[in-house]
């Protein structure tokens, strides 16, 4: 008897608790739900997502500038990205965003078989899905295009023409990579392609991995000790072309050793735009307009919620290099980022 | 309390088996184990004889002071680290902390426009400020180690980008450059500060009662305060130490870059606990060398410098590094099985009076 008052007594300070609980969670639900909450301000269609997953990458201020000006003239939201270059995390923040109901959201992919089911989740509940790539996704509603093979090319050719008019054609070449992505595969490969069409005799020492400056710095130390006579190094990124131009001159290279160096990347970073400008081993980089790019993603996104405009924009690499006209653009572009 | 004793006696070198009586394993064993505390060594020397056998660049000063100065940052973190998971603490913070450093020391430097001495000091402050909030939350509040400091993994980063805007400041001049890339005696100056480093952590780990305690302390934090260690002090110093020492590594890394890249210090946290892990320490703590930590760092340094050198291609590399550092732990196992026959046959053995049935 005393031990079944005990487990009623038990059973009802529960139940009390439980129903503490209950009546907690609810208010916090009611508080979320209220307009003017956090999630309540993104489930509208005024609000755009963008998604570039690499926010830690030297090219993302400049990106974030133009989509974040073009947002406030166009009168959006702009939610960003906190993937840090997960798949799995991009695709649980578009699921996250779709859920949320935005108006729509541009994603630089991380894989892009990866999208097409998302594409469609989206679709289905309202929200316009673009991409900003080097390629269009079937099924999205637009796109801003930026062709890597088209880059490749014009810094292949930029460090093949170097190599015949300072090493007479012959020339040990390192590429610094990311074969997992597309956009490494294409910028390696059609700037090695392109560099051999106009330089035959260079050839391929090294091939390794390495995007980020620390990472390349190190590569290239290593590389350096198996070849000390490197002549060209290509790099996936630009931040990897710093690391690679400080490795290089840790070895305490003789001016003429500096004259017979030649690095580059792509992307259009600021330190390396201003340090081929000023002169030095850092010879070129595919540069893309990276705030023009950004305000580009937003505006066609704009356009794609509102019914009007373009949503499928191309954007193309220029080239900026030592020559007159390279330096000329680099200038332009350093001058358009507030440098 | 005597799983800490026990403990307690291993932090001294380690003692070498007695002559075994016979046989050649157990000679051979007795013999290794006079030179070195683990099969980690043996290891890294076949590596190195591999790759000097593959290569004729890889035996060289140069490339030997290149590896050097690549493992110097790992290894500056990897030795307060090493103390931590001693303890039987963890910090993975390590990472992000050294790029909160690093943003905090390039807006002051190259925004602000103090003086590169005020820069360094507050960057290295930064790094002891957020090591003590670590060390009070989990030594004195008891918050979990790894919680708290996967907080501060993803929190310090957060921080980062706050105060940086992704916006990597460059330009430190000559005078922050040496920091990173000059020598002393023909040796990196990097791998001067690891260097000298190494010896106070070794001092500390092997002639002080503090190595002692904090063996203690991860064997058996109960038995250890009862004995009156300091079990709440001492983790927290060690955490203040470890965000110093991160914040250090930043600041080379910076200065070597001659950037205060955003991108410092992704990946540092698990590097310098493969180096620490690979080097013997338990992860459950108390027990642990700090050379077999510093033969971890130097494995990983000279297998990435010999696959570089090799130019093993990017599809194999990743395979090569994981099976190469499961052969290692498995060779070190190995080893310390060996090492105990010889130990267990010169021990003399008391006779056992017979069971009365």
């Amino acid at each position: 008897m005393t031990d079944g008052s005990f487990e009623l007594d038990e059973l009802v300070s529960r139940t009390v608790d439980r129903r503490k609980f209950v009546l907690g969670v609810a208010g916090v639900a009611a508080g979320l739900a209220l307009p003017g909450s956090a999630l309540a301000r993104f489930s509208n269609s005024k609000t755009i997502a963008f998604a570039q997953p690499d926010t830690s990458a030297g090219v993302y201020p400049l990106l974030l500038k133009g989509a974040k000006s073009e947002a406030a003239k166009r009168g959006y939201d702009l939610l960003e990205s906190h993937a840090n270059h997960q798949l799995d995390n991009q695709v649980n923040e578009l699921n996250t965003w779709i859920g949320q109901g935005i108006g729509g959201v541009i994603v630089l992919p991380l894989d892009n078989n990866a999208m097409l089911p998302l594409i469609k989740k989206a679709h289905d509940a309202g929200v316009k899905f673009l991409d900003y790539s080097d390629k269009a996704l079937p099924g999205t509603d637009g796109w801003v295009i930026f062709n890597n093979l088209q880059g490749a090319a014009l810094v292949g050719a930029d460090a093949g023409r170097w190599v015949n008019r300072t090493l007479g054609g012959k020339a040990k070449v390192a590429l610094l990579t990311h074969e997992i992505q597309q956009t490494g595969k294409d910028r390696i490969h059609g700037g090695i392609k392109a560099l051999k069409k106009v330089a035959p005799k260079a050839q391929v020492v090294a091939q390794h991995e390495g995007v980020l400056a620390a990472e390349c710095l190190t590569v290239t130390q290593s590389l350096l000790q198996a070849h000390p006579d490197l002549n060209v190094i290509l790099c996936i990124a630009d931040d990897g072309a710093l690391g690679a131009e400080k490795a290089f001159m840790q070895t305490h290279p003789s001016a003429a050793r500096q004259r017979q160096m030649y690095i580059a990347g792509w992307d259009g970073a600021i330190p390396v735009m201003q340090k081929i400008v000023k002169g030095g081993t850092i010879r070129s980089t595919g540069a893309l307009d990276l705030v023009g790019i950004g305000a580009a993603s937003v505006r066609a996104t704009a356009n794609a919620i509102e019914g009007k405009g373009p949503t499928r924009i191309n954007y193309p690499y220029v080239l900026v290099s030592q020559s007159a006209a390279g330096k000329r653009i680099g200038r332009q572009l350093i001058a358009k980022y507030g440098a | 309390m005597a799983q800490a004793e026990s403990a307690g006696r291993s932090w001294r070198k380690p003692r070498a088996p007695r002559e075994p009586r016979s046989g050649g394993l157990r000679r051979l064993a007795a013999l290794l184990a006079n030179y070195q505390s683990g099969g980690l060594l043996i290891a890294l020397l076949v590596m190195g004889a591999i790759f000097t056998s593959m290569s004729k660049n890889f035996l060289t000063h140069r490339n030997l002071t290149v590896i050097l100065l690549q493992v110097s940052i790992v290894g500056l973190v990897a030795i307060p680290q090493a103390m931590l998971v001693l303890s039987g603490y963890v910090d993975l913070s390590v990472g992000s902390v050294a790029v909160l450093a690093v943003a905090m020391f390039g807006q002051m430097a190259r925004v602000d426009h103090h003086s590169l001495a005020l820069s360094i000091a507050i960057a290295l402050a930064v790094g002891a400020g957020w090591g003590l909030m670590n060390g009070v939350l989990i030594s004195y509040l008891e918050f979990s180690p790894i919680i708290v400091t996967l907080g501060g993994f993803a929190g310090a980063r957060g921080v980062a980008e706050t105060i940086t805007h992704d916006v990597t400041q460059f330009g430190f001049g000559d005078k922050f450059a040496y920091l990173g890339n000059g020598t002393i005696l023909s040796v990196p100056v990097p791998a001067v500060i690891f260097l000298g480093f190494f010896v106070v952590g070794a001092y500390i780990w092997y002639e002080m009662p503090l190595g002692r305690h904090m063996m203690s302390i991860g064997a058996d934090k109960i038995a250890a305060r009862s004995r009156g260690v300091s079990t709440k002090l001492i983790p927290c110093v060690l955490y203040v130490f470890s965000g110093i020492a991160a914040a250090a590594g930043g600041l080379i890394l910076t200065s070597e870059l001659d950037g205060a890249s955003p991108s410092i210090g992704i990946g540092l946290e698990l590097q310098v606990l493969t180096a620490v892990l690979l080097g013997g320490v338990a992860f459950a703590g108390g027990r642990g060398s700090l050379w077999g930590v510093l033969f971890g760092i130097l494995f990983i340094g000279v297998l990435n410098n010999g696959l570089i050198l090799l130019n093993i291609g990017p599809y194999v590399v990743n395979l090569a590094v994981g099976a190469v550092l499961v052969a290692a732990a498995g060779a070190d196992a190995f080893y310390q099985r060996l090492e105990r026959i010889p130990v267990a046959a010169a021990e003399p053995v008391a006779a056992e009076p017979e069971a009365s049935t």
